[in-house]
C-alpha cells in the first residue's frame, strides 16, 4: 500500500467520524486502484456525514472509468444499504460518464440494484439515459417500473427531445393496470409540464387513487375540459385534491390573465364549494402556493365579501403580487371594498391599497382620490408616502398645494415624493402651477419650489424671459437643493441660454448639482462639456452619469469616450463605461442607433467581458445576453468557462432565455464539466426551459421567450 | 384586462436588473431572493430610487457597490427588504419544549459559572428575545436577583434553588436590519404583536403606553440588542459564547453557501452541550456540519456534541 493510501486507511479506522470525513478528502491524492477502494470504505462508513463527503469526492478521482466500474457493482451489494445509496450519489455527482456502465448494468443486475441504476440515471441528464428509463418502464419488477417513471420526471433537463421522449412514454404507462406506476406517471408528467389531451388524464381522474395526481398533471394540458375539470376539483371534499386544483388552476390563470374564454370557463365551472375550499386556502399562511392560487381564484368569482382577503393580502410580499393580479380580475369595482377594508388594516396593506387602487384602471377616480388625500394624514409613513406617490399622476389642481406642503417634510422619503409628485401634478396643471409660483408664503425658500414647479411647467410649453432669469438666479443659490433644482428646470427649458448656464454648473462643489448638471447637458445636447468632464474625472459616479448624458447628446462621441474604460483597473470606472455603452446599443425612444454604432458598442461590451473583475463581467454579460445576436452567443459561452461561480451562473441564465439550440448546445456540454451546485442548478434549469409556444403568458412574459414553468411536485 | 398605469411605472425593475441586485444581496447578506421576488423587491426599493434621485434600478446597483455613501444606502435597503412581521411566542409548541425541557438541561450545564447566555439570531423587532426573557422569567430556574422575581407569575411558585445562587442572565438579540435593532430597543409593540400571548402575560410584562404595549424594565434588563450579518464572522465575536440559539426562519432566507457559513458560525459560538433550535420548517439536512440531533418530548433541536472544542476567544 502507498504512503498516502496508508495514512488514508489510518484515518478511516479512527473512531471520530470528523476525522473519517475529514481522510476522505485525502483520497483524492491517493493513485490507482488503491483510491478506488478507500472510496469504497468511505462510502460504506457508518457516519452519513462521513459517505456524504465521500459522494462529493468520487467525481474528483482520476481514474474515472475504474471509479464508475467499482461504484456500479456496489449497487450490488446486499449488506450495506448505506454503500448502495451513497454509491447512487456518487455516480450521480460523476454525471454522463457514468451513464453508459450503468445502463449497461441493467441487463445483469438484481431489481434492487436495477432500482438503483434507475436512480442515476434519473439523476444525470442525459438523452441516453432518458431513454433507457423509458424502457425501464415496461420492467418485470413494480419497483423498478415505479422509479423509472419517478427519474422520467427530470428528463427535461436533458432536452427538449428527452422531455417529449419522457412524456411519451409516460403517456403510455397510464394506460397499463399498474397502479403504483400510474401515480409515478402522472407525477412525473406534472413536473415535465406535460402538454397533453385531457382525454389522457381524465380516466385517471375517475380513480379515487389516481385523481389527485391526475388533476395536478392536468394544469399541462391546458384544454377547456381539463380546465373545467380543474376548476370543479378545487371544490372536492379531498383536501389534498383541492389543493392541487387550486393551486394548479392559479398557475393557469396567472399564466392567461387576458384569455377571457378561459377565464369565463374557470368562472362558470368553479363551484360554491369550490370557493368555499378557496376561501379556507387564502388564510393558511403556511402554504403559499395554495394562497396564492386562492387568491386567483376568489378574485376571479368577484364575491365582495372575498376583498377584505385580497386586501389584506396585498400587503403580504409572498403573495402580493398573485392578490395584485386577483384584484385586477375583479375589476374596477374592487377599488371601493378595497379601500374601505384596508382602512382597518396594518400599515403595509393600507400603503399598498392605496397603490392598488390608484392604478386600477376604470376605478372612481374621485373616489380614489379621497382616500389618497385622507392618507397623507396617516400616522404611518408608509401610508403617507405611497398616497403622495400614487397623487402624483391621479392629483388634480387642488392637490398641488397640500402635495407641496410636504416637501418640507423630516422623512426624507416622503419629501422625495413629494417633490417628484409636485412636479407631476404641476405638468398637467399649468395654471395652478403657475398660481402656486406666485405664492411667497410656502416654506422656508420657496425658490427651491419655483425652480420645480418651472422644470415641470417647462415639459409642456415654453418658459418666458422672467421664468428663466429666475432659474439662473437660483443657480447661485446658497442651498445645494435649489441650485439642482434650477439645473433640472433648465434641461427642461432647452435652449442655449439654458446650456450656457448650466455648464458652469458642473464645476459645483457639491456632488449632486454636478450630478445634475451632467444630465442636463444630456439634454440640452452639450457634448463638449461632457467630453471634457469624462477625460479629467476620477469619479466614476460622475464619469458614468456624464457618458450617459454623452449617450443622450451624441451617441457616438459617447462610445468614442467610454470604449477606453471599459479596461479601467478601476472596477467602478470601468462598470460606468460599460452601463453606457449598454445604453448606446440599446438606445429606443426617437430611434434606433446605426448599425455600425450596435456592432462597434458590441465589440466595446466583449471588450468588458474579459475584465479582472467579475462584477465588470456580469454588468458586460448582463447587457449582451440582454438581446443577444449570433456573435453575443458564442461570447456567453465563453462565459460558461469563467472561473467566478457568479458569472457562469449569469451566463447560464441567460442563454437558458435564448432557448435556441445553440445556446441549449452550450448549457448542455458545460453542464458535464461544472461543479458548483449553484450553477449546476442554474444550468438544469435553463436547459429545461419550455421553448415558446402558443399558450398565453402572464405578466411574467417580460422575462423572455423562454420564461421558466418551473417544475412542481417535490420541487 | 389591463393593468393600469401605476406610480413607478417608468421605472419597473426589469430582469437583468434584478439579477444584479440578486447577485449583490446574496453575496453580501446571504439573501435569496429567487424570481418571484422580483415584484416585492421593487416595490420595496422603489423610493430609494425617488430619494437618491436615480433613474433606474440599474443605478441603483451601481450606487449600492460603488456610491459614496454606498455603507449608509445599503443600511437603508437591508432594512427595507428584511422587515418581516413577526409575533410573540411564535411556534409556541417549540417554546413549550425550549421552557421545559432544554432550560432545565441548560442550567445543569451552566450551573458551575451560573451564566447562561441565549443568542436570537435574526431577532427582527425584538419579539423573539423577549418572549425567551419571559420564558426564563417564567421557569423560576434563574434567579437574577435584580428584584424581578417579584414580576414572577404566581402560578410559578418560589424560584428553585436557594437565593444565594444568582444568575447571570443574557439573552442577545441580533438582526441585519438597522431599524429592527432600533425598534427591539424601543420595545413598543402593537396589537398584532400580541395574537398569542394570553392577556395575563401581556399584563405581567408589558405596561400599556398609549394604544401600544412597553416591554417592563425587568425584562428589558435582561435583553441586549445589536445589528450583526450572520455571515460577518468579525461582528459575530461580540456576542461571546452562549448556550442556546434560536435562529427560526431565518435561514430560509439564504441561498445554500450562505446557509453553510451562516450555520459555522452559530457552531463556534455555542458551548459544547448547547442547543440550536431552527424554525419549524428548517433543518440541517445536507448541511454537512457537526451537530447532533437531540430529541424532545416536543421537538428537535440540534446541538454541539459536548466533547466539541468551545467557541474561540478572540
Amino acid at each position: 500500500m502507498s504512503e498516502a493510501a496508508a495514512a488514508v486507511s489510518w484515518l478511516l479506522h479512527q473512531t471520530e467520524p470528523e476525522a473519517r470525513r475529514i481522510a476522505v478528502h485525502q483520497i483524492a491524492k491517493v493513485e490507482g486502484r488503491e483510491a478506488c477502494e478507500l472510496l469504497l470504505r468511505a462510502l460504506g462508513d457508518d457516519d452519513w456525514r462521513v459517505r456524504k463527503e465521500a459522494a462529493t469526492v468520487a467525481p474528483v478521482l482520476e481514474q474515472r472509468e475504474e471509479t464508475v466500474a467499482t461504484l456500479v457493482a456496489a449497487l450490488e451489494d446486499d449488506f450495506n444499504i448505506g454503500l448502495r445509496n451513497a454509491a447512487v450519489e456518487a455516480l450521480v455527482a460523476i454525471g454522463p460518464d457514468a451513464v453508459g456502465a450503468t445502463i449497461e448494468a441493467l441487463d445483469r443486475i438484481d431489481e434492487d440494484a436495477r432500482k438503483l441504476a434507475i436512480e442515476v440515471l434519473g439523476g444525470v441528464p442525459d438523452a441516453r439515459g432518458t431513454a433507457a428509463l423509458a424502457s425501464a418502464l415496461g420492467d418485470e419488477d413494480e419497483n423498478v417500473r415505479a422509479a423509472a417513471a419517478e427519474a422520467l420526471g427530470s428528463a427535461a433537463m436533458a432536452g427538449e427531445e428527452s422531455r417529449a421522449l419522457a412524456t411519451h412514454a409516460l403517456a403510455s404507462a397510464l394506460l397499463t393496470s399498474d397502479a403504483f406506476l400510474k401515480i409515478a406517471a402522472l407525477d412525473s408528467l406534472a413536473r415535465l409540464d406535460a402538454q397533453l389531451p385531457w382525454s389522457v388524464f381524465e380516466p385517471c381522474a375517475k380513480d379515487p387513487l389516481l385523481r389527485r395526481y391526475a388533476i395536478a398533471a392536468a394544469a399541462g394540458s391546458g384544454e377547456p375540459a381539463a380546465v373545467s375539470a380543474l376548476a370543479r376539483a378545487t371544490g372536492d371534499s379531498s383536501p389534498t385534491i383541492s389543493r392541487e386544483a387550486i393551486v394548479a388552476l392559479g398557475d393557469l390563470i396567472a399564466r392567461g390573465p387576458d384569455d377571457d374564454s378561459f377565464l369565463d370557463r374557470v368562472r362558470a365551472d368553479t363551484q360554491s364549494a369550490g370557493c368555499a375550499n378557496a376561501r379556507r386556502a387564502v388564510r393558511d399562511a403556511e402554504d403559499p402556493r395554495a394562497r396564492g392560487g386562492a387568491l386567483l381564484i376568489l378574485g376571479l368569482l368577484r364575491q365582495e365579501e372575498d376583498v377584505g382577503a385580497l386586501a389584506e393580502a396585498l400587503g403580504d410580499d409572498e403573495v402580493a403580487e398573485r392578490a395584485d393580479l386577483a384584484l385586477r380580475l375583479y375589476g374596477a369595482a374592487a377599488a371601493a371594498p378595497v379601500l374601505a377594508a384596508a382602512r382597518a388594516a396594518r400599515p403595509s396593506v393600507r400603503a399598498a391599497a392605496l397603490a392598488f387602487t390608484a392604478s386600477l384602471e376604470g376605478a372612481n377616480v374621485a373616489e380614489v382620490r379621497a382616500a389618497l388625500r385622507e392618507g397623507l394624514e396617516d400616522d404611518s409613513l408608509d401610508v403617507v408616502a405611497s398616497a403622495i406617490e400614487a397623487l402624483g399622476p391621479l392629483g388634480d389642481a387642488s392637490d398641488l398645494r397640500r402635495v407641496a406642503s410636504l416637501r418640507s417634510h423630516a422623512d426624507e422619503r416622503v419629501a422625495a415624493t413629494a417633490t417628484s409628485a409636485v412636479s407631476e401634478i404641476a405638468a398637467r396643471h399649468v395654471d395652478a402651477a403657475r398660481a402656486l409660483l406666485e405664492d411667497s408664503s410656502l416654506g422656508e425658500d420657496p425658490l427651491e419650489l419655483g425652480c420645480v414647479l418651472l422644470g415641470a411647467i417647462a415639459s409642456t410649453r415654453a418658459l418666458d424671459d422672467r421664468d428663466v432669469t429666475l432659474l439662473k438666479r437660483a443657480l447661485s443659490h446658497h442651498h445645494s437643493e435649489v441650485r439642482r433644482a434650477a439645473v433640472d428646470a433648465l434641461a427642461q427649458a432647452g435652449g442655449d441660454a439654458a446650456a450656457d448656464a448650466v455648464v458652469f454648473a458642473l464645476a459645483d462643489e457639491e456632488h449632486e448639482v454636478q450630478l445634475a448638471a451632467a444630465r442636463a447637458l444630456g439634454r440640452l445636447r452639450r457634448p463638449e462639456a461632457l467630453i471634457g468632464v469624462v477625460a479629467d474625472t476620477r469619479d466614476p459616479v460622475f464619469a458614468g452619469t456624464a457618458l450617459r448624458a454623452l449617450g443622450d447628446a451624441d451617441p457616438a462621441r459617447a462610445l468614442a469616450s467610454a470604449r477606453p474604460l471599459v479596461t479601467h483597473p478601476d472596477p467602478a470606472m470601468a462598470c460606468a463605461a460599460v452601463e453606457a455603452i449598454g445604453q448606446i446599443a440599446v438606445s429606443r425612444g426617437s430611434g434606433h442607433p446605426p448599425a455600425n454604432l450596435v456592432m462597434a458598442s458590441e465589440d466595446a461590451l466583449f471588450a468588458a467581458l474579459d475584465h479582472a473583475d467579475p462584477e465588470v463581467v456580469k454588468l458586460a454579460l448582463s447587457l449582451v445576453g440582454a438581446e443577444p445576436g449570433p456573435r453575443a452567443l458564442a461570447r456567453m459561452g465563453l462565459c460558461l468557462d469563467h472561473s467566478s461561480w457568479e458569472v457562469r451562473r449569469l451566463a447560464a441564465e441567460l442563454l437558458g432565455q435564448d432557448g435556441g439550440a445553440g445556446a441549449e448546445g452550450l448549457l448542455r456540454a458545460r453542464y458535464d464539466r461544472e461543479k458548483d451546485p449553484t450553477v449546476r442548478a442554474a444550468i438544469g434549469s435553463a436547459v429545461s426551459l419550455r421553448p415558446p409556444s402558443d399558450y398565453p403568458r402572464s405578466s411574467e412574459g417580460s422575462e423572455g421567450p423562454g420564461a421558466e414553468r418551473g417544475t412542481k411536485g417535490g420541487h | 384586462m389591463r393593468r393600469g398605469t401605476s406610480p413607478g411605472d417608468g421605472t419597473p425593475l426589469k430582469p437583468d436588473e434584478y439579477r444584479l441586485l440578486r447577485d449583490l444581496f446574496a453575496s453580501r447578506a446571504g439573501l435569496d431572493f429567487g424570481r418571484e421576488m422580483r415584484f416585492a423587491v421593487e416595490r420595496r426599493l422603489r423610493e430609494r430610487l425617488m430619494v437618491l434621485n436615480l433613474a433606474n434600478f440599474a443605478e441603483y446597483h451601481r450606487y449600492l457597490r460603488f456610491g459614496a455613501h454606498a455603507a449608509a444606502e445599503w443600511d437603508e435597503a437591508i432594512d427595507l427588504l428584511t422587515t418581516n412581521e413577526t409575533y410573540f411566542f411564535r411556534e409556541e409548541r417549540q417554546l413549550r419544549a425550549f421552557q421545559n425541557e432544554l432550560l432545565p438541561m441548560l442550567r445543569d450545564m451552566a450551573r458551575p459559572k451560573r451564566r447562561l447566555a441565549i443568542w436570537s439570531a435574526g431577532c427582527s423587532t425584538g419579539e423573539e428575545a423577549y418572549t425567551i426573557g419571559m420564558l426564563v422569567r417564567q421557569a423560576g430556574l434563574f434567579s437574577t436577583g435584580t428584584g424581578a422575581e417579584a414580576e414572577r407569575s404566581p402560578a410559578q411558585g418560589p424560584a428553585q434553588g436557594d437565593g444565594s445562587e444568582k444568575w447571570d442572565v443574557r439573552i442577545y438579540g441580533s438582526d441585519i436590519s438597522r431599524r429592527c435593532v432600533a425598534a427591539a430597543r424601543r420595545g413598543v409593540y402593537g396589537e398584532s404583536s400580541f395574537r398569542t400571548t394570553p392577556p395575563d402575560v401581556r399584563s405581567e410584562f408589558f405596561t400599556g403606553c398609549r394604544g401600544a404595549w412597553q416591554v417592563s424594565e425587568s425584562l428589558r434588563q435582561l435583553c441586549h440588542f445589536g445589528q450583526m450579518n450572520l455571515l460577518d464572522d468579525d461582528r459575530l465575536h461580540v456576542v461571546g459564547s452562549v448556550d442556546a440559539i434560536f435562529c427560526r426562519n431565518v435561514l430560509i432566507y439564504f441561498d445554500a453557501r450562505a446557509r453553510r457559513t451562516a450555520i459555522e458560525h452559530l457552531y463556534e459560538r455555542l458551548n459544547p452541550g448547547g442547543v440550536l433550535l431552527l424554525g419549524h420548517s428548517e433543518s440541517l439536512l445536507n448541511v454537512s456540519t457537526a451537530f447532533e440531533l437531540l430529541h424532545l418530548r416536543d421537538d428537535l433541536v440540534y446541538r454541539k456534541p459536548t466533547s466539541a472544542p468551545g467557541p474561540p476567544t478572540t
